[in-house]
């Protein structure tokens, strides 16, 4: 096995870790907020991983821009998401209930 | 190699099935948004891993279109239930 | 059994059991958020199937537009509000059996046209030459069966004057969302709306020679405007009503007077001439992009207003 097979294998084993454990964190978190805050990891780490794994994979440099353009738009859209989502929760005081 | 691709997405599929609960559940509409925003993360990733095992074209151009649109939903949400004619 | 196999069942399932839940919701706004996913599962069942035209068509009309207009309808609803106690009256047997007779039917479709399919295949490609473009999809759209996609470019248009016929008097987008957006989602959205209309332009670009084209672009479009008009910053606001319906007209005139011109050239109607078919059928798709793009953008702008007039008509 080549040096970049390699890494990508353990790339991949490492975005599989965090998307199990994103979603983990979603079903047995007990309350909004600190789900949320497993979902940014997968949402943020977790593709980082995988684009980062592919990478290594990719054959020409469109290819592997357009990966790293895929993952720039998920963190501008996962970071956005997350922060109306943790405001619109604090506004409805879903801490109290949750 | 591509076999090893196809056995994560696999495994990102299955993990999607299983918090699909989570939305169900709730209890909070912000939970349930949480857990489909993450699945639309899930399917990117399962995308692209699609588009590096199979070669195929425009694999890459759905992924591409689902992360430019991750957003909407969730500022439709928040526009709705935040917005005019919220419920109060 | 392959890991192929394994996976397209894997992700089978997965859609039957969002189907499942997104129908079987205890409140309303659940299953809007399932149902939100089944549209992102639908796209990769469609890559799977060899389609990804219809891929990135339903990612785009998925994500970006059917999300918020159900949304939108969940908000009017009441977004907790619990499942109609009359609907479970009705005969579960009945919604069984109606299912699988449709079910049959697909089955039988899908056994008799894929005997039946025969050469066709092939003929499309020995044909492509001729016709300008290199992604069969984008042939057959607008070159082999020029008139059944030209009619349904005026489907869209008749649903759009349905829309505006439908819409009640004085009610507009932007007043609709007018609201005060965190500032976060407005510089976000500053930084999509350029990257949203790039891809459009790709997306129409490369329709030519790959996945892609004139109802992708315009549904991306649409999806942008969307956001825009979410964050109470409507681009069809912008427009005068008259341009507004000479964009939601340009699509369907501008696809019969391309086919004209094919006429008075000497072919048939929408028989472009070999040596002029790429640049035609370009012409085609840009025009229909636009059209696509004002009217999906219509449906989620202009649609449910009648709650929200009665809302705002009072003084």
């Amino acid at each position: 096995m080549s040096p970049r097979d390699l890494a990508t294998v353990l790339l991949l084993l490492l975005a599989a870790f965090f998307f199990v454990a994103g979603v983990l964190g979603i079903v047995r978190f007990p309350d909004t907020l600190t789900r949320l805050h497993a979902v940014t990891k997968a949402d943020n780490v977790g593709l980082g991983l995988v684009v980062f794994a592919l990478l290594f994979q990719a054959d020409s440099f469109l290819a592997g821009a357009k990966l790293v353009l895929i993952w720039i738009l998920v963190l501008i859209a996962s970071a956005t998401s997350c922060y109306l989502i943790a405001g619109a929760s604090l506004l409805d005081g879903d801490e109290e209930s949750g | 190699m591509s076999q090893l691709f196809l056995g994560v997405a696999l495994l990102l599929v299955l993990l999607l099935v299983g918090g699909l609960a989570r939305v169900l559940q709730g209890p909070t509409p912000h939970d349930r948004l949480l857990a489909a925003q993450l699945f639309g993360t899930t399917a990117i990733a399962i995308l692209l891993l699609l588009a590096e095992s199979s070669g195929a074209a425009g694999v890459l151009d759905v992924a591409l279109v689902l992360s430019l649109l991750a957003m909407v939903s969730v500022v439709a949400f928040i526009s709705c239930s935040r917005g005019r004619g919220a419920p109060e | 059994m392959t890991l192929e196999m394994l996976f397209d069942m894997a992700l089978v399932g997965a859609v039957v059991v969002a189907a499942a839940y997104a129908i079987n919701a205890p409140v309303l706004i659940a299953g809007v958020f399932v149902y939100i996913v089944f549209g992102v599962l639908l796209s990769l069942v469609w890559v799977r199937l060899g389609a990804p035209d219809l891929a990135i068509a339903e990612a785009a009309i998925g994500a970006g537009i059917t999300g918020a207009i159900v949304l939108d309808a969940a908000r009017q609803m009441g977004m907790e509000r619990r499942r109609n106690p009359r609907l479970r009256r009705w005969p579960g047997w009945l919604s069984w059996a109606a299912t699988a007779a449709v079910g049959v039917i697909f089955a039988g479709v899908f056994l008799t046209v894929s005997e039946g399919r025969g050469d066709l295949p092939q003929r499309v490609q020995a044909e492509l030459p001729r016709v300008g473009v290199e992604n069969e999809v984008t042939a057959v759209l607008l070159s082999y069966r020029g008139y059944d996609t030209w009619f349904e470019v005026g489907v869209l248009l008749v649903a759009a004057l349905g829309v505006l016929a439908l819409r009640a008097p004085g009610e507009s987008p932007a007043r609709r969302f007018r609201w005060d957006p965190p500032a976060v989602a407005d510089g976000a959205a500053d930084m999509l709306v350029p990257g949203g209309i790039l891809m459009a332009g790709y997306l129409l670009w490369q329709g030519s020679r790959g996945p892609g084209g004139a109802f992708q672009a315009g549904a991306v479009l649409a999806a942008i405007a969307v956001l825009l008009t979410l964050l109470g910053r409507p681009p069809i606001a912008r427009v005068s009503d008259r341009a507004r319906d000479a964009l939601l007209v340009v699509g369907f005139a501008d696809f019969l007077l391309v086919g004209l011109v094919a006429v008075t050239l000497g072919g048939a109607l929408f028989e472009y001439p070999p040596a002029w078919a790429a640049p035609m059928i370009l012409v085609i798709e840009s025009a229909v992009a636009v059209s696509v793009a004002v009217t999906l953008s219509l449906l989620f702008a202009a649609g449910g207003a009648a709650g929200d007039a009665s809302e705002g008509g009072v003084p």
